[in-house]
């Protein structure tokens, strides 16, 4: 399993989004990807849902960051 | 996933004609200016200066308010968004009703033709109930505790009110129903400058200064009481004003005023020489401006509010006629230029590339639009500002016609570099450049 971590942090948008998405395509079954954000990447979230990527959001104290991985094949 | 509306976008054909046509409010403010004749700056309630403060807060600002309110509340605050094309549609409507209403509104205004202003105003106020329809959805339904959320929430509350008030001054200008007075358009113009403008400025700044600078762990210390004391004292200074109130109560009103007015530019002023973003761009420069205009204004507006139209070297309604120069075009103009370059430029590339991002090159937003011709709009209001304060103050036509001529060419170069945004084709270079053997340009940011 690999973690890859993006620091998004102090970019303009949408360089965080163009980030994440080039990133997705190095991301393999029980990989996952952490990004460090700024704010919660709301507009993200539909384009991670339409490529088959599931994510998590938390906001605690060490700043917003966001948890991706690929959906588990059925 | 944290129970997030994964599709919190608002469709580009509702949001984005608010957005860009919203300029040319600035634009027919600034002809309105043009066609002022020499008593045009006597007081602030002059046909040409009423045409010009319709077109520029009921035009350029409302409506991009409203897109900006429509696109922001679903996608930042939490707000459920609209999906349907008939809301879509009824967006579009709203929009071209509230345009047109506007552009009538001002016209009448200039030539002084109330059945023409009743119909302006009738069709305005058609727009806003419509668009009041479509965005109270979202901003019920937002999540955000913040004084954005409850300063947006209060200011659409008064902009019906606003809205409701106007059509009302503008049937009696038409039917006779009651006396128009000095008061009564003063209350109104309260209302809406302070209710609906303040509110709204002032609240979404607490949001987007933060997150366009990126300021981290600091909270201002007035936010939690601005928003309710600004609706407040909207409220009071309609209910005042319309009944035509003495001196000493105007002057302890509008000293109450400039004092949540510098609450809040402390409050700014912290949260942006705290920002870590330090880049020296359009926004940072349309927010400093902002400051300068409007600190101003709040220096103006207690003397504005008592000095009678006899005194020298300043008349008092010269000095309101400046001090509304300093604060609609100034102050809020340039917040609302810095923010549009922002929110615009991301929505049309957020329509136009996300899709795609990521698998294939993209440019960045600063692509989408000139620089050069973003900040032409910005030092264009500016000095359109500038002029127009001087025109007041000196009651020069000359210096009057400068601003309408500075505010006419900004609207019309801003209306042309917004839409641009959802028109370019930066990705063509790109191709031709890759095709030629020289790599793709990095997006510019």
């Amino acid at each position: 399993m690999m973690q890859l971590i993006i620091d998004n942090r102090g970019l303009e948008p949408p360089q965080p989004m163009v980030r994440i998405l080039e990133a997705l395509a190095a991301l393999r079954e029980g990989d996952e990807i952490v990004a460090l954000m700024d704010r919660e990447p709301r507009l993200l979230y539909r384009e991670l849902e339409r490529r088959g990527f599931q994510w998590e959001f938390s906001d605690g104290d060490d700043g917003p960051r966001v948890r991706i991985w690929r959906e588990a094949h059925p | 996933m944290n129970g997030i509306e994964p599709g919190a976008v608002p469709p580009a054909r509702a949001v984005a004609p608010f957005l860009v046509t919203a300029p040319l409010g600035l634009t027919i403010a600034g002809i309105a200016l043009l066609a002022a004749e020499p008593r045009a700056l006597g007081h602030p309630t002059t046909p040409p200066l009423l045409a010009a403060v319709h077109g520029v807060v009921l035009g350029w600002m409302t409506l991009s308010i409203m897109g900006a309110t429509l696109q922001l509340v679903p996608s930042v605050l939490g707000g459920q968004p609209f999906h349907s094309r008939v809301h879509s549609g009824a967006a579009l409507v709203a929009c071209l009703l509230h345009s047109s209403g506007v552009t009538l509104m001002v016209a009448a205004f200039a030539g002084w033709r109330l059945p023409l202003l009743a119909s302006g105003a009738t069709l305005a106020v058609a727009g806003i109930v419509g668009y009041l329809l479509i965005v109270a959805r979202s901003l019920t339904t937002a999540r955000s505790r913040g004084p954005d959320l409850t300063s947006l929430r209060l200011a659409h509350i008064l902009l019906g009110a606003v809205a409701a008030a106007g059509l009302a001054l503008a049937l009696s200008l038409r039917f006779g129903w009651f006396g128009v007075t000095s008061g009564t358009v003063a209350a109104h113009a309260h209302l809406g400058i302070v209710g609906w403008l303040g509110l709204a400025v002032t609240g979404v700044t607490y949001r987007l200064l933060p997150m366009f600078g990126i300021v981290r762990g600091m909270e201002p210390r007035f936010a939690g009481v601005v928003p309710g004391v600004l609706a407040a004292a909207a409220a009071g200074a309609f209910l005042i004003y319309a009944v035509d109130p003495p001196p000493v109560a105007r002057l302890l009103l509008e000293t109450a005023l400039a004092l949540v007015g510098v609450a809040w530019l402390s409050d700014a002023v912290r949260l942006y020489r705290r920002r870590l973003r330090r880049r020296a761009d359009l926004y940072s420069r349309a927010t400093l401006l902002s400051f300068g205009f409007l600190t101003a204004a709040l220096l103006l507006a207690p003397a504005a509010a008592v000095l009678p139209a006899d005194a020298h070297p300043f008349p008092g309604p010269a000095l309101q006629v400046a001090c509304g120069f300093l604060l609609l075009p100034g102050w809020a103009g340039a917040t609302l230029i810095g923010n549009s370059y922002k929110i615009v430029p991301f929505i049309a590339w957020y329509h136009r590339y996300s899709g795609v991002a990521g698998t294939r090159w993209t440019p960045g937003t600063a692509d989408l639009y000139s620089s050069r011709l973003a900040h032409a709009v910005l030092f264009l209001v500016a000095g359109g500002v500038v002029s127009g304060t001087a025109a007041a103050l000196g009651s020069s036509l000359v210096a009057l016609r400068l601003a309408g001529t500075s505010f006419a060419t900004a609207g019309l170069v801003a209306c042309g570099t917004l839409a641009g945004t959802f028109l370019v084709r930066p990705e063509r270079r790109a191709a031709r450049l890759s095709a030629g053997g020289t790599a793709a340009p990095a997006p510019r940011r």
